[in-house]
């Protein structure tokens, strides 16, 4: 009987030694659940408004902006969001073909192009996510 | 490799092979000294000694040993690669350790059961679809003109040797077993990019559709890991692009540009020159 050797999950990042990109894809995946359950979060929390106005304070009172380990996860959440953003410009891009090159005669050193060309907009899109992140930083726990 | 030519290389390389016979519960990795005999030694060559000298009962499936066959593919120190294709000397720490592809059921040791891949493969239509030039493409009786930046968009595509790496990388085959994988996906692209097809339509069908095309979400593993420069991952995002202008209606635009059809060459002449005679009347009846 031949052995299944299926990685499963396992195999997102631990499939071998690999590309940038096979690790963005699973930050991707793992932000994008991430989002999905925030977003079931968030409409429980603000549909506690239709319960009266009570139900609605004792929600804030529970995850409002005054908790400090709440600030620190709605932190992590615009860190999801924003890499999410990001990365889905170049996920969208290069889906619709833009920016990744054409085909032309494999003669060596082979070309890569699908993924060396689109390289640089991983570093302007993530250089813009940490200079977001940097300035979302200031106003979340200095200036809030 | 030039930083590698300078450094001396160890005499021995020490090999851990990946083991597993069925009807084992689990695999195991050997350890095995292999002297180096000469300073182009590649990975196959290594096993092969393995299996000469130190353990006939390693199984490891290999063909052409050039990079042509595909039947080499495994694992080195973690990264995909042609057995045939990898010089010991590109490891210069004098330790290697191969493994199967994963993703693929193993059969015995470094063998991997590749029914699925080829399952896969198949199903895509990998041939030349025509309906409206049926006859000839059956019956060829002249040949189809391509330019050659009509055969640029395909050429880089049609050099895949079906060694299955791409498949082996791939996170999305990791966790979806129903998955197309690159290779057939490619293989889509290979044909629907070629203006001797007119079968775009019929495959657009088979990869537009769950656990086809849309679960490539542009890891890139697949282009990192090809042996052969193919570059899966750029065939597969423009297949993505067609199913997108399909799906929307894009194409049915007045300019929309169409899809080239190549055309038959014009038909040999049918004079023949003063002074030579006719052939014989065929004497077998045409089939």
């Amino acid at each position: 009987m031949a052995r299944n050797k299926r990685l499963g999950i396992w195999g997102w990042i631990f499939g071998g030694r690999h590309n940038v990109e096979r690790f963005l894809y699973t930050l991707h995946r793992i932000t994008g659940v991430a989002l999905v359950f925030y977003l079931m979060a968030h409409i429980l929390v603000v549909g506690s408004r239709a319960f009266g106005q009570e139900a609605w304070e004792n929600a804030m009172r529970l995850v409002g902006a005054g908790n400090p380990v709440v600030r620190v996860l709605e932190y992590l959440l615009v860190i999801a969001v924003v890499f999410h953003a990001t990365n889905g410009i170049r996920l969208v891009l290069g889906e619709l073909g833009i920016g990744i090159g054409r085909p032309r005669r494999p003669v060596y050193p082979y070309p890569k192009d699908s993924i060396r060309k689109p390289r640089k907009w991983i570093l302007v899109l993530e250089g813009l996510a940490t200079v977001y992140l940097v300035v979302a930083a200031y106003f979340f726990f200095v200036r809030h | 490799m030039a930083s590698t030519k300078q450094k001396a290389l160890p005499e021995t390389y020490t090999v851990e092979v990946f083991r597993f016979a069925p009807g084992e519960k689990k695999p195991r990795y050997d350890r095995f000294e292999v002297p180096v005999q000469h300073p182009g030694m590649t990975v196959l060559e290594a096993l092969l000694y393995i299996k000469e000298n130190l353990d006939p009962t390693l199984a490891v499936r290999y063909s052409c040993r050039m990079a042509v066959c595909g039947s080499c593919g495994m694992y080195v120190n973690g990264k995909g690669v042609l057995a045939c294709h990898t010089r010991l000397a590109e490891f210069p720490s004098g330790k290697i350790r191969v493994s199967p592809m994963p993703n693929y059921p193993v059969v015995k040791d470094l063998m991997t059961d590749m029914s699925e891949f080829f399952t896969h493969h198949r199903e895509v239509k990998p041939y030349i679809i025509n309906p409206e030039m049926r006859a000839e493409i059956e019956r060829p009786t002249r040949e189809f003109l391509q330019t050659p930046e009509e055969v640029e968009e395909y050429l880089q595509f049609s050099y895949c040797i079906k060694c299955g790496l791409c498949v082996s990388a791939c996170p999305t085959v990791a966790s979806d077993p129903d998955f197309l994988g690159p290779q057939a996906l490619m293989t889509v692209t290979r044909y629907n990019r070629d203006t001797r097809d007119g079968g775009w339509t019929y495959r657009l069908e088979v990869v537009d559709r769950p656990h086809g095309v849309w679960n490539c979400h542009f890891a890139g593993a697949c282009t990192e890991v090809c042996p052969k420069g193919v570059d899966p991952a750029l065939a597969i995002q423009f297949l993505k692009r067609e199913a997108v202008v399909h799906g929307l209606g894009l194409d049915r635009l007045p300019f929309w540009p169409k899809r080239k059809q190549a055309p038959l060459a014009p038909p040999p002449k049918p004079a023949r020159r003063k002074g030579i005679p006719a052939p014989p009347p065929r004497t077998v009846p045409e089939s």
